[in-house]
């Protein structure tokens, strides 16, 4: 029996949930397009990003492109955290289903 | 505790982002702006220069070669667009979206190649219509992951080959009597120069300006 509090609360918050979904769609996403793309506030958005980062889930990445331009990845401990996470999710509804 | 209602919410809220994000938009805002504004000004200089001419050969140079050029400029226009906003993501330029987008839509852009070789019973507006008719099918192709402005892009131009083609069989004694060559790039310039330029409008990205002033974390 799997333990349903064992949960990554982390990730578990919607605005995170959503972070982590897009960072696992492509290696790397502009801080500006995940704002857009999620249509949070700047404040809101570095929040839950600076969150992710002291979990050790999410990477920066700061360069000099034509303006400065802020990036970020998963880690590989992110990737591994967001897959158990949809695992546990999964594992929630067969259960409910039985 | 987690309960199944909040479980199925939030994979329900993981699949829409995963699919938002795999969402590929074929032709850049900035390349259908290029691709509508040289098609109008062709079409207009076209058809203005027309000479009501029944040589095909002489047709073929005087129709073709600006379209083709046209083709080619607003091609390379959006290639390096797409290959700018794919830099800026951090994606390969060649990603697996831009390759399912191209196997969609070739079979398409390949046929309305061919009309170019083989002359049409309508002429070159024949021609012109069929040209409208398959990039539009070759949008529509593409429509399963692009964005909702490209698939009215589609349609538009889908439907107006269609319309064309059916007036063109109905009026095509008329056809045959007016100035081919500057019905085909009137076609043109309606379709491929409005129709695009009305999608740049759409399609335009909104607050480039707020993103360019707003505040780096």
């Amino acid at each position: 029996m799997f333990d349903f509090e064992k949960i990554d609360k982390t990730i578990h918050e919607k605005g995170r949930l959503g972070i982590m979904t897009l960072l696992a769609t492509r290696p790397s996403w502009a801080f500006q397009d995940l704002k857009a793309e999620l249509k949070m506030s700047d404040g809101n958005l570095v929040t839950h990003l600076r969150t992710l980062h002291d979990a050790g889930h999410v990477a920066v990445t700061k360069e000099m492109l034509d303006r400065p331009q802020t990036s970020y990845s998963l880690t590989v401990k992110g990737r591994q955290a967001f897959q158990e996470y949809l695992g546990v999710l999964e594992q929630i509804v067969k259960a409910a289903q039985r | 505790m987690i309960d199944r209602s909040e479980a199925e919410e939030h994979l329900r809220i993981i699949r829409s982002l995963m699919e938002k994000a795999t969402i590929y938009r074929t032709i850049s805002a900035e390349a259908a702006l290029v691709a509508g504004s040289l098609s109008v000004v062709t079409a207009s200089v076209g058809a203005s220069i027309a000479p009501p001419s029944w040589d095909l050969a002489v047709e073929l140079v005087e129709f073709a070669t600006p379209w083709v050029l046209v083709l080619l400029t607003a091609s390379a226009a959006n290639f390096f667009l797409l290959s700018r906003d794919a830099q800026r993501r951090g994606e390969a330029f060649i990603s697996q979206r831009m390759r399912l987008a191209i196997r969609g839509m070739l079979p398409a852009l390949l046929a309305g190649a061919v009309c170019v070789l083989v002359p049409t019973a309508g002429g070159w507006a024949g021609t012109a219509s069929l040209w409208v008719l398959f990039y539009g099918i070759s949008l529509l192709a593409a429509s399963h992951f692009a964005p909702k402005s490209i698939c009215w892009l589609g349609r538009a131009f889908f439907a107006a080959g269609v319309a064309l083609l059916l007036a063109g069989s109905f009026v095509f004694d008329w056809w045959l009597h007016t100035n081919q060559l500057r019905t085909a790039h009137l076609i043109m310039g309606a379709t491929f120069g409005l129709f695009h330029l009305v999608y740049a409008a759409c399609a335009w990205p909104r607050g480039a300006k707020a993103e360019a002033t707003s505040p780096q974390p």
